[in-house]
């Protein structure tokens, strides 16, 4: 068939074998090239590239674990955590960040400026925390818009939940996103940066019991971002459980008799040191902290010195308060015997010193006392005297280790000031001068060259009511795991070398002090029918601003003949006059304490 | 009849090539759209057009042996009357994206790929035929050239442009034309192209030149996409992670295109290199078939069809692996046989029943 053949071309235009040649060895050369790009790459360097492909599709998300409950000793809650939404982000999950933060700031008003610097800070791949307790408005902004933001997402965790508001604020403290510094400590290595831990307080104090241990979950993601799988790494472990000795019903009467007033009341059980009310004025919500945090309530509680907490890091001399403890460095050291009379002409009747040491009944006097009676009406020229007896040395040993003046109680907060205490090295070094006679007789009615917390008295007193066994003040009755108790809080034995005294003299001591109980004893307003009181007053002078402002106390052991309870009062630079006015206070507060002491039995 | 003999007498290796590539390409086109649904009719359709092809292959291998040779002028003349009403479409309802199809109620036709065909019959019959001086011949040649190449470049598809640019240039390079002209052609087209960058180019293709040259500018964008191509074929291994196993192609990190353009990095992540020069292994043997052919023909204009095809096949080969393993910029050109497309297919089977039709009928000479 003809046209099964055609029409060869000329071989004018015939390829050049040579040419084909040439080509197909080009080609060949390029895919041997090829070959050997598919082999660097799948071979040699394919540990390098699974990783990058797993890190595409793998993500570990972390789970927040709850922190254990705080239970005051009655198991009523102080503080726990309930479900809250925070917003989270995962840097290299988000196609354009200043796009996003855009989006974030339009919806629950977060600076973009500061988002992106955050966001280009993490971690390409962990998550970092945007916001946190979203409010539920805000949850739903951003679910509304979830699928605009990718490489955001709301996560359930948990938020600090305090039942009981401002009540026992200052010891409770708070927790918060952990910070940059906490991370650098031995104890929170483990930690994520974005868990959550207790700031301050019995919060921070007991961290590690009340954590937990975060869950962490592999997920396998698609590229939106879809969940496809998800196998639990680490199970959460939940924080343990804190039982403390605080009696919330006792800390909220101690509260509401405070008032307006700047102060603090303490109750302590003086047999073990239990703190039983540890209220502090003025004070804030803690709640405060696991919310959105506005600036202008954060100054006013900054300007109103709301978070500072007066019995641990309040120092104020303490005035008449100090004078048991004079008296029994005097007694035990036989500067005094209970019998004898010292004679108070008002002022002291040393030349060139009339003018500066009165009695606080000057012009009147009180005359030949003891000290019982010294004690009771806390006369100032007695303790004068008194210390002017003693060696110095001796003497301010005795007020650091028998009294524990200017060392720490070591009470569970993480806050807590020594206070201070002079000594003729320190004035010599500091002031370039020598101790004077009067520098002791100041310390002999607790002025001069010294400063206490409340919880240091409070302490002392524990000390005096036990006739000298060292109490060490603490909050924490227990700890929980699976709901089982156990003592984890051991009274600190670093008092060993505190010196011996005699029954006889503290009895002498508690004596004058219930003495002062009766009229016309100092602290006579504490006078009742339900229970015998031993206590002693001190309206203490400090300068504040070039001008003398004074701060009260009452500091009182109870029952008188058979010491359990060691309550104080403080007034921090008080409108009323003497400390004998706050005796009525106090005497409310113990009656409550009794009220329901009663109501149990 | 004789051509009895030759269909009796089968090129083994040329067919057993092309039937293993598309047995591989169903295999992992299957794979790659496995993602997007229960309902996977991308393999159906798939699995259509390679049976459509086949039949197509095999009425072009045994059509009369002059009937494609006359036909070369009018595919070329549909080819070009298609990328016009392509362009006057484009004109008529402006987008951002680029058209490169035409809907004819259900079937839609992508005239670039008809075009290539076309190209490459009409330049085979100047270049056999042409009695005149090199000089004139190399400006005939560029006419027929420019036109499709124009049109495609108006639509625009930077990859189908160059490589019909080049089929051209390497037929003028296998013709009597003096290679000067070719280095001079490329030497000035160059220079036009950097010079006037901005009135031919979109900005996209611009970014996407740009993009590859300096991938760290643009790590979310264009870029990515090559990125994540790289870490699933360099994350298969030597084994690779099994068939449909492959976690950046099924969980979606691979671009949207690893049907088509990026089917390699989908083999790759999944049968690992053993898989990849299998690929290039079973490409190698289709080119080097397919130049047999060339060269056992007598016939000058069968001889320049052949290699016509078999230079846009290796082209786009080489763009496409080179794009999937980083080295070349995203340019949008499927695997032959691999990659899904009908149109792609379809062409490329039209084309192997072309070189096919060559072996059959190469004895089928006579000369005047």
């Amino acid at each position: 068939m003809n046209n099964d053949y055609y029409v060869g071309t000329k071989s004018k235009n015939d390829i050049n074998p040579v040419k084909i040649i040439v080509v197909v060895a080009f080609v060949a050369v390029i895919f041997a090239y090829l070959s050997i790009k598919l082999f660097s790459l799948q071979v040699l360097n394919q540990d390098r590239y699974i990783s990058l492909a797993s890190n595409n599709y793998i993500r570990y998300i972390t789970q927040e674990c709850p922190r254990g409950t705080i239970y005051d000793r009655n198991g009523i809650v102080l503080a726990e955590d309930v479900p809250t939404f925070h917003l989270y982000a995962i840097p290299n999950e988000i196609p354009e960040i200043s796009h996003t933060a855009k989006l974030i700031e339009d919806l629950i008003g977060i600076d973009q400026k500061t988002l992106i610097t955050k966001i280009e800070d993490g971690f390409a791949y962990a998550e970092i925390l945007i916001k946190d307790n979203l409010s539920y408005e805000e949850k739903t902004r951003v679910e509304e818009n979830e699928y605009k933001l990718k490489g955001i997402f709301v996560k359930e965790g948990f938020k600090r939940y305090y039942p009981n508001n401002e009540s026992f604020c200052h010891s409770l403290g708070y927790t918060g996103v952990i910070t940059n510094d906490d991370l650098q400590l031995d104890e929170m290595a483990q930690y994520q940066p974005n868990e959550r831990v207790g700031q301050v307080g019995l919060e921070r104090y007991y961290e590690s019991f009340l954590h937990g241990e975060m869950g962490l979950v592999k997920q396998t993601v698609d590229v939106l971002g879809n969940v496809e799988n998800e196998t639990v790494e680490k199970e959460i472990v939940k924080g343990n459980n804190l039982k403390l000795s605080i009696d919330i019903r006792l800390q909220k009467e101690a509260e509401q008799i405070l008032g307006e007033n700047k102060g603090c009341i303490i109750l302590m059980n003086a047999k073990n040191g239990e703190l039983l009310t540890c209220a502090s004025n003025p004070g804030f919500d803690p709640n405060f902290f696991s919310g959105p945090r506005p600036l202008e309530e954060w100054n006013q509680l900054i300007e109103k010195r709301a978070f500072f907490n007066i019995p641990s890091m309040g120092q104020y001399p303490p005035g008449s308060t100090f004078k048991p403890l004079i008296s029994l460095f005097g007694l035990n050291n036989e500067f005094v015997t209970p019998t004898e009379n010292i004679v108070c002409e008002g002022a002291l009747n040393i030349p060139g010193m009339e003018d500066k040491y009165k009695c606080w009944v000057y012009p009147s006097a009180h005359g030949p006392i003891n000290i019982i009676k010294a004690i009771k009406i806390s006369c100032d020229v007695f303790f004068y005297k008194l210390a002017d007896r003693f060696e110095v040395d001796s003497f301010i040993e005795f007020l650091k280790i028998y009294g524990g003046i200017s060392l720490k109680t070591r009470v569970d907060l993480v806050s807590e000031d020594n206070g201070f205490l002079g000594s003729p090295e320190w004035k010599m070094k500091f002031k370039g001068q020598p101790w004077y006679r009067g520098d002791s007789m100041n310390l002999g009615i607790g002025q001069g060259y010294l400063s206490v917390t409340p919880l240091q008295m409070t302490k002392l007193y524990g000390k005096i009511a036990s006739k000298g066994i060292a109490i060490h003040p603490h909050f924490l009755a227990a700890t929980s795991n699976d709901e089982t108790y156990f003592s984890i809080c051991k009274p600190e034995e670093y008092e060993v070398d505190s010196p011996k005294i005699s029954s006889e003299h503290y009895q002498t001591v508690l004596k004058g002090m219930h003495e002062a109980t009766l009229y016309p004893g100092t602290a006579s307003g504490l006078n009742n029918n339900v229970v015998t009181i031993a206590a002693k007053t001190g309206t203490a002078m400090a300068e504040s601003n070039n001008s003398t402002i004074q701060h009260l106390w009452i500091i009182s052991i109870f029952p008188y003949e058979n010491p359990e309870m060691v309550a104080l009062i403080m007034f921090e630079n008080s409108a009323y006059n003497f400390a004998g006015d706050l005796a009525p206070f106090l005497k409310n507060f113990i009656l409550y304490y009794y009220k329901l002491e009663s109501e149990v039995n | 009849m004789r051509i009895t003999a030759y269909i009796k007498r089968p090129h083994w290796l040329y067919l057993f090539s092309l039937a293993a590539l598309l047995i591989f390409g169903s295999i992992a086109v299957f794979s790659a759209t496995q993602s997007l649904g229960v309902e996977n009719s991308y393999f159906n359709q798939h699995i259509l057009f390679i049976f459509i092809g086949v039949i197509v292959f095999a009425a072009t291998s045994i059509s009369s042996s002059d009937l494609i040779k006359s036909l070369s002028w009018f595919v070329y003349g549909i080819g070009v009357l298609l990328l016009l009403v392509l362009f006057v479409q484009s004109k008529m309802q402006p987008s951002d994206t680029p058209l490169r199809w035409i809907f004819i109620g259900k079937i839609s036709i992508q005239p670039s790929e008809f075009m290539k065909i076309g190209l490459i019959l009409s330049l085979s019959r100047v270049l056999s035929e042409s009695e005149s001086k090199s000089f004139v011949l190399f400006l005939h040649i560029l006419l027929v050239t420019i036109i499709p190449v124009g049109l495609i470049i108006l639509q625009p598809d930077l990859g189908t442009a160059i490589s019909l640019l080049a089929i051209s240039l390497i037929l003028t390079f296998f013709s009597r034309v003096g290679i000067g002209y070719i280095l001079g052609f490329i030497a000035s087209g160059v220079g036009v192209l950097i010079s006037f960058k901005d009135k031919l180019f979109h900005e996209y293709q611009w970014k996407r030149i740009t993009s590859f040259l300096n991938p760290e500018l643009d790590p979310t964008g264009e870029s990515w996409s090559i990125r994540q191509a790289l870490i699933a074929i360099g994350s298969g291994g030597l084994k690779g992670k099994g068939y449909m196993k492959g976690t950046q192609s099924k969980m979606g990190f691979l671009p949207d295109t690893q049907y088509s353009d990026f089917i390699f990095a989908v083999i790759g992540e999944e049968f690992g290199f053993f898989g990849c020069i299998i690929l290039i292994t079973l490409f190698g043997s289709l080119i080097f078939s397919s130049v047999h052919i060339a060269t056992e023909t007598k016939d000058s204009f069968q001889k320049f069809v052949t290699l016509g095809i078999v230079s846009l096949w290796t082209i786009q080969i080489i763009i496409n692996i080179g794009m999937n393993l980083s080295l070349l910029p995203v340019t949008g050109l499927p695997l032959p046989f691999v990659s899904y497309g009908g149109s792609a297919l379809l062409t490329n089977m039209l084309a192997a029943g072309i070189i096919y039709h060559v072996h059959i009928h190469k004895g089928q000479i006579h000369y005047i």
